[in-house]
């Protein structure tokens, strides 16, 4: 199962949809797609993960690479994700305390706008 | 419960892109022993993590094309035994490996919470190995 990366832009937010597997494989497709689009000038970025159906360490190494680039601009990743399989490794690993997750695009997009 | 104490082998180059496949595999070998599907899931995870482990300890020591890693599965009593095997061309150091790993901060964390444990020693004079265990839950023990 390969990785599948698709990127938007939903009222002025980037978001990547992602759906297949993030990996030792695949990760390093996601970290280049995150470079590009901060290299566009998006900091505040919405990955929807609803779609994945494994994801690693790889993974989420790629994910914090990416806050701290844009961090370092203001600006913020929110993860939209509601899989059981998937939260888990985010709570292992304490990073439900770094990244805001939310359970639909529309709610991490009101948040953003919010803030 | 049936016995599985032969072991189910499967050998991989070691490169990312074969990492899949050994976590099919072992998905599969889990399922015969009738492990839930979050029980499969943390299986899948944790050797992918083992395996992620082997590929970048070996691409740091030589070129990867000339490495390959095995795991190999099987039943030791109450427990699931997964073994990662991967040889390092040169004197083996079980240490580097344990080391690397404990860098891989978020792998090591993911690693220790989905396996009951993790040992990682040296296999013949230039091989490492990570063995992991996981109990069967006792319901499936009869």
């Amino acid at each position: 199962m390969d990785l599948k990366i698709e990127s938007k832009e939903v009222e002025g937010v980037g978001v990547i949809v992602l759906e297949g597997e993030v990996d030792v494989y695949t990760a390093p497709k996601l970290k280049s797609r995150l470079i590009d689009i901060v290299d566009e000038g998006k900091y505040n970025i919405i990955i929807d993960l609803q779609k994945v159906e494994f994801m690693d360490s790889s993974g989420l190494g790629v994910l914090v690479g990416g806050l701290k680039r844009v961090k370092s601009h203001q600006g913020s990743i929110l993860l939209v994700c509601t899989q059981e399989n998937i939260l888990k490794i985010f709570r292992i690993t304490g990073l439900v305390k770094v990244f805001p997750i939310f359970s639909s695009e529309e709610e991490a997009i009101k948040s953003i706008q919010g803030s | 419960m049936a016995h599985f104490d032969q072991p189910t082998l499967i050998t991989i180059p070691a490169k990312p892109e074969y990492v899949s496949v050994v976590r099919l595999v072992v998905a599969a070998f889990a399922d015969l022993l009738d492990y839930n599907g979050d029980a499969v899931e943390d299986i899948k995870l944790a050797v992918s993590e083992a395996c992620t482990n082997a590929i970048l300890q070996l691409h740091k020591q030589a070129p990867p094309e000339k490495h390959v890693l095995t795991m190999s599965a099987y039943t030791q009593e109450e427990r699931m035994l997964i073994d990662i095997i991967y040889f390092v061309g040169e004197e083996a150091d079980a240490e580097l490996a344990s080391r690397q790993l404990q860098e891989r901060d978020l792998g090591m964390s993911i690693l220790v919470s989905m396996m009951d444990k993790v040992e990682i020693a040296r296999a013949n004079s230039d091989g490492v190995v990570i063995r992991l265990t996981k109990n069967i839950p006792a319901q499936h023990l009869e």
